[in-house]
């Protein structure tokens, strides 16, 4: 039988799986000193955001941002922050728009194309 | 009624609790040993293990056009399970032995492993989780 810490790092894989292949969308949340990111899933709200030297914090918040329930620190957090921010800061999209950006093609390789 | 209480016999009795106590002295000084050896060795271990499953996490992301370095990148996860299998008990021996086996078991990829992949990855975070807090026990007890 799965240990309570067990069954939340399925939960947090999940989360993760989800967010990479765009099934749970992220938003930053407005301004504040740490970047905070919101995701609503099946009618309830997360909040995503790190803290200093520690795991980052997940919550699942009310409509007014008020926490209801803060996750425990286990592992899989970090991983989770990752693919958010990879999620938000939209890095496939400007990865694949510098590869196929002729412009910034390096010179030998237009060279070898103009021959 | 203490026929049997005879020199010879006492030394018989006090050879057999000697052999008792030298292997009890010799499991616990095993232990102690590993013990240190995994205070010693966890932190550098467990990090490396963060940055393979880290790795493996963000392969996923393009599975099918990275099925060689996750491969490349489980089979480097390995030797660390391995060092970390001989430092610590038999309860965390057995679900080190489990992931170990799945990797053995996904060591070539298909298009179709993606779902495998992602459960190694689980039970990698389940690994480490673990060990975090054994490491924090081990603390403890010294």
């Amino acid at each position: 039988m799965a240990t309570e810490t067990e069954k939340l790092i399925d939960a947090i894989v999940r989360l993760i799986k989800g967010t990479q292949e765009g099934k749970i969308t992220w938003c930053v949340e407005g301004p504040s000193k740490t970047v905070r990111y919101i995701a609503d899933y099946k009618g309830r709200r997360l909040r995503l955001y790190e803290i200093l030297h520690s795991y980052p914090d997940l919550e699942i918040i009310d409509d007014n941002g008020t926490t209801l329930w803060t996750f425990p620190q286990v592992s899989g957090l970090n991983d989770l922050l990752s693919s958010v921010r990879y999620q938000t800061a939209d890095v496939k999209s400007l990865l694949d728009d510098i590869i196929e950006d002729d412009e910034l093609e390096p010179e030998s390789q237009q060279m070898s194309h103009s021959r | 009624m203490f026929e049997w209480l005879t020199l010879s016999n006492i030394g018989s009795v006090a050879s057999i609790l000697g052999i008792g106590l030298s292997l009890y002295v010799v499991y616990n000084v095993r232990e102690i040993r590993k013990s240190y050896l995994f205070t010693a060795r966890a932190p550098g271990l467990l990090k490396s293990l963060r940055t393979h499953s880290s790795n493996i996490k963000d392969m996923l992301k393009e599975f099918e056009t990275s099925i060689e370095e996750i491969e490349a990148e489980l089979a480097r996860c390995s030797p660390v399970l391995e060092s970390l299998r001989t430092k610590v008990g038999r309860q965390e021996r057995k679900s080190i032995s489990e992931v170990v086996q799945l990797i053995s078991a996904n060591k070539t990829l298909s298009a179709g492993s993606k779902d495998a992949v992602w459960d190694i990855y689980k039970e990698l975070l389940k690994v480490e989780e673990a060990m975090i807090n054994l490491h924090k026990d081990k603390q403890w007890e010294r």
